[in-house]
């Protein structure tokens, strides 16, 4: 997935470029299934393939497909070195997790996926204990996913409009 | 290690967004940093159990008590799936907006972006809905039903002022459920997004005329509004995400409202890092978890009170120091400001000024920071240094700008530095284990700057907003002499730059000269010097504005200039009330309402989480 | 823009009944398999945008033409936003408390009766996701500019 996304960012082509997100997007699903979050693995394949379909229609019949045009130098150095502190910094943090495996909320006494697991089916009556937890327990944050999903949809359509400006009748 | 790839692929996404010039490439930077976190997300949930097999999915087939106990031993941990399945929506959403923008900018193949290196909501939210619904049918009325929404906000905020409360969201128990917090800094800025959406909502009846789309306006308003009132009420931090992307998208999509080239690149840029803030953000809140197991603002400063900081931990405090100064436009991340505030239409750079990088920015980093981490000596000065780089800076490149509305997006971005660093100067002073009185001066200056600044910036914003509906232009050099032609906007905007640039009586003085008191005491008196030549700046760039506005010959082509009417008037004249009136608020009955619970929400820091443990 | 060959025409108006016959199946038992309202919003809105990729974007509209995809989408947001009111009319009166499950206890788990509010709320996520992404592919594939600058629909 590694080599999709590098793939991805340095290919000429942007065709190129949004099929490697497809692929990143599939292997990101396909480790989802492994790491057992069936739910997020199906998520993860519909929204990528509606995604892709969204990209494409964006790339392909504007002619976008080419970039041109140097880059400046001196910035594109700047923010290399910029993003690599950032990731000498950031290695440190690894140490502190736990190893791979054991879970975070085993760790921490106050950890409330504890309950989820126990209590989930008698508290909401669901089976499937990611939607007691969307639906139920964390309800507001869906909420408010809907809700950024309609004002993205919104944002969308008032971008796309015919006619932007109206003159004044004075 | 595993999560070591995901945080290379975040840096590869990050690299990509940050340096790439071609819009879709930009785009597909930040996909690859969503998906790096999700990852890493789902990562942290997943276990192996006594035996070393995989756990098992979080779903139950099987009822009898023996299956029930497996279960419960080797699942694996349900709640990043449930975040991670509202990220990937978002992102879906996000994707969707930016791809319009790309589409319809289609000029630009190529940009520069220069970055040195991410009850209060269900009235708006319902209304928003509502208006998409029914809005065609009527422009009255959807004028009406939107100004209806923001007035009630305004006299429920009234009402609720001075109260600490907590809303547990579907009768869970935190940390099982989300709770909704009111306690005074929450109150404090809701009344001040309440005031100025009120303001800006009757100021756009008039103003949004030369648009189309308008009740789609409105719909959008109102989820800006939904947006920053569940930022300041959340008590989680994974709430406090959700509502921060609300009230982002709507307002990247508000920029780009009147679909110029020009507001679609500006639109464009701000959306780039604004996503990128919001990525930063999510990784922190990720981080967060990993390291103490829970979303809950309480429950994650008592764990970082009994375990200290990590090396994870403070990274996080990084990340959000980062992402929320993004949102606040502090100096090294205010690149997207300039361009985004002239160019939307003048209500919206007015709430965005005024309340957004408040709400979403400064409110954000001191509830974290202050509530949750507790601030140590090293956090206190990058505050204070981010606040006096803010503040000089913005003044600087203020003086030179001939554009009205880029020259008070400069001075925004220098008044945001006065509030940082007056929150700044006060962690500062509570971490070095001074005085405490000087502490909370130190923070009541900041946060009566805060919510002055709310005030008169917005009103300046509606002025050039008159001006430009009535005269066309918003570059000083075309201007001239309109103090005839527009005397309600010109006396306005007299009263606000006195405010702005801290004119005795006016609301602004008196701030000012509470933090340079603040400073001095402390010790500081470099910064309370710095503080008033700062201030000396302001005035320059205000007499400007003046002098080529207001003052002098009126040019031929704006003969015919007349003032604007109605609603517009209003909304001005009821701001610039508030201006001179509230230099009233230091009186102490006011203050103990108003200002000094919020003052010592901030200044309790760390005994928050204690207070609401102890108030459910 | 115009649709494909014969072949993938007629291939596609029986899948799609499929895709979208699927999607339903993913939205209502969201509560006892993985899927739930968005993957199964999201399969349902893909139906329609094969109907669109195959047989070109005006046979797409006359289906479900714009106006009434973006009422469809508000409708379920109200529908998700007016089951979290009725919580305050029951019993314990807060915001999405999961009235149906905690007061009458209907249905066994692991049928399909069961979990209260959670399969409505699922249906009306899953008709407000579909409503809203079939709408904005539309109107992607819609919007040409023109070269004279004015914006075309």
């Amino acid at each position: 997935m590694v080599i999709a996304a590098l793939i991805a960012v340095e290919t000429k082509d942007l065709l190129s470029s949004v099929i490697c997100i497809g692929a990143i997007g599939f292997g990101a699903s396909l480790m989802f299934l492994f790491l057992r979050a069936p739910d997020i693995a199906i998520t993860q394949i519909v929204v990528e393939v509606l995604g892709l379909i969204i990209l494409i229609r964006a790339t392909i019949s504007r002619d976008l497909t080419f970039i041109t045009g140097d880059k400046e130098f001196f910035a594109t150095v700047v923010s290399v070195v910029i993003i690599f502190v950032i990731f000498l910094a950031g290695i440190n943090v690894f140490s502190t997790l736990p190893k791979f495996g054991t879970a975070a909320f085993t760790q921490n006494d106050n950890s409330a996926s504890q309950k989820y697991i126990e209590d989930g089916l008698e508290d909401t009556g669901a089976a499937n204990i990611v939607s007691s937890v969307i639906l139920d327990y964390r309800a507001y944050d869906t909420l408010g996913e809907a809700t950024v999903l309609f004002t993205a949809i919104i944002g969308a359509t008032v971008i796309l409009r015919k006619k932007s400006r109206r003159t004044l009748e004075i | 290690m595993l999560y070591a790839l995901c945080f290379l692929l975040f840096m590869i996404g990050l690299y990509c967004a940050v340096v790439k010039k071609n819009m879709v490439k930009i785009v597909i930077g930040i996909m690859v940093m969503e998906y790096a976190v999700n990852l890493f997300l789902i990562m942290l949930g997943f276990r192996f159990d006594e035996a070393g097999k995989a756990g098992v999915a979080p779903i139950i087939d099987k009822l009898d008590a023996g299956a029930r106990q497996v279960f419960t031993n080797t699942s694996v941990d349900p709640l990043p799936q449930a975040l991670v399945l509202t990220a990937i929506v978002i992102s879906l959403g996000s994707l969707a907006l930016m791809i319009s923008i790309c589409i319809t900018n289609k000029e630009a193949k190529r940009m520069s972006i220069s970055v040195p290196l991410p009850v209060f909501v269900a009235v708006p939210l319902v209304m928003a809905f509502l208006l998409a619904i029914f809005g065609n049918k009527g422009r009255t009325a959807a004028t009406i039903l939107a100004n209806l929404a923001t007035i009630a906000l305004l006299i429920m905020a009234l009402c609720s002022l001075g109260q600490t409360r907590m809303y547990l969201m579907g009768k869970w128990t935190i940390p099982l459920g989300i709770n909704l917090v009111l306690d005074g800094l929450s109150s404090l800025m809701l009344l001040a997004i309440s005031v100025v959406s009120a303001a800006s909502m009757l100021f756009s009846a008039g103003y949004m005329e030369q648009y189309t789309a308008k009740p789609k306006y409105f719909t959008l308003f109102l989820l800006m509004v939904a947006g920053m009132n569940g930022v300041v009420l959340s008590g989680d931090m994974f709430n406090l995400f959700v509502f921060l992307e609300i009230a982002s998208l709507a307002s990247y999509a508000l920029v780009g409202f009147g679909c110029e080239h020009e507001e679609l690149e500006a639109s464009f840029k701000y959306m780039v890092l604004g996503s990128i803030a919001s990525m930063f953000v999510l990784f922190g809140v990720a981080l967060m978890y990993a390291n103490t197991g829970s979303l809950n603002m309480a429950y994650i400063s008592a764990a970082i009170q009994s375990s200290g900081l990590n090396a994870g931990l403070a990274f996080a405090l990084g990340l959000f120091i980062t992402g929320f100064g993004l949102k606040a436009a502090l100096v090294p991340f205010h690149a997207w400001l300039p361009d985004a505030h002239p160019s939307a239409p003048a209500p919206i750079s007015a709430m965005l000024s005024g309340v957004l990088i408040k709400a979403l920015g400064v409110y954000a980093i001191a509830r974290v920071l202050f509530n949750i981490f507790g601030v140590s000596i090293q956090v206190g000065w990058i505050l204070v240094a981010m606040g006096l780089l803010s503040m000089t800076a913005g003044a600087f490149l203020a003086i030179g700008q001939w554009d009205l509305k880029r020259l008070l997006a400069y001075s925004s971005i220098s008044q945001i530095g006065y509030v940082v660093l007056g929150i700044g100067l006060g962690g500062l002073i509570l971490a070095q284990k001074r005085n405490p009185a000087w502490a909370s001066l130190a923070i009541l200056g900041g946060l009566f700057h805060l919510v002055n600044h709310a005030v008169y910036k917005s009103l300046l914003f509606l002025n050039s907003g008159s001006i430009e509906m009535a005269t066309g232009t918003r570059q000083l050099k075309q201007m001239g002499g309109l103090a005839e032609k527009m005397p309600v906007t010109r006396a306005t905007c007299t009263i606000a730059s006195a405010s702005i640039v801290g004119i005795p009586p006016f609301s602004g003085f008196w701030s000012k000269l509470i933090l340079v008191i603040a400073a001095v005491q402390a010790g500081f008196y470099w910064i309370g010097a710095l503080i008033v030549f700062v201030s000396l700046c302001t005035l320059i760039m205000y007499l400007k504005v003046h002098r080529y506005a207001f003052l002098g010959e009126l040019p031929e082509n704006l003969e015919q200039t007349e003032e604007n009417e109605g609603s517009m008037l209003a909304a001005m004249v009821f701001l610039a009330c508030l201006c001179i009136l509230m230099g009233l608020l230091l009186l102490p009955s006011l203050r103990q309402t108003l200002l000094e619970p919020a003052v010592k929400v901030l200044t309790d820091g760390i005994a928050y989480s204690a207070n609401i443990i102890n108030i459910q | 823009m115009k649709g494909m060959t014969i072949i993938v025409k007629t291939i596609s108006s029986w899948v799609k009944v499929l895709i979208f016959l699927f999607g339903i199946y993913i939205i209502i038992f969201g509560h006892l398999t993985p899927g739930g309202g968005f993957a199964g919003g999201v399969i349902l809105a893909s139906s329609y945008v094969l109907l669109m990729l195959a047989f070109g974007r005006d046979f797409a509209e006359e289906n479900l033409s714009l106006p009434l995809a973006s009422k469809l989408d508000c409708v379920g947001a109200l529908l998700f936003a007016a089951i979290a009111l009725f919580g305050l009319f029951f019993g314990a009166a807060s915001f999405f408390w999961n009235f149906i499950h905690q007061q009458y206890q209907l249905g066994e788990p692991l049928s399909l009766f069961s979990a209260g509010t959670i399969p409505l709320s699922n249906i009306a996520i899953g008709i407000k996701v579909g409503a809203s992404l079939f709408l904005v592919v539309l109107t992607l594939s819609t919007f040409k500019p023109d070269t004279s600058g004015e914006k075309k629909e």
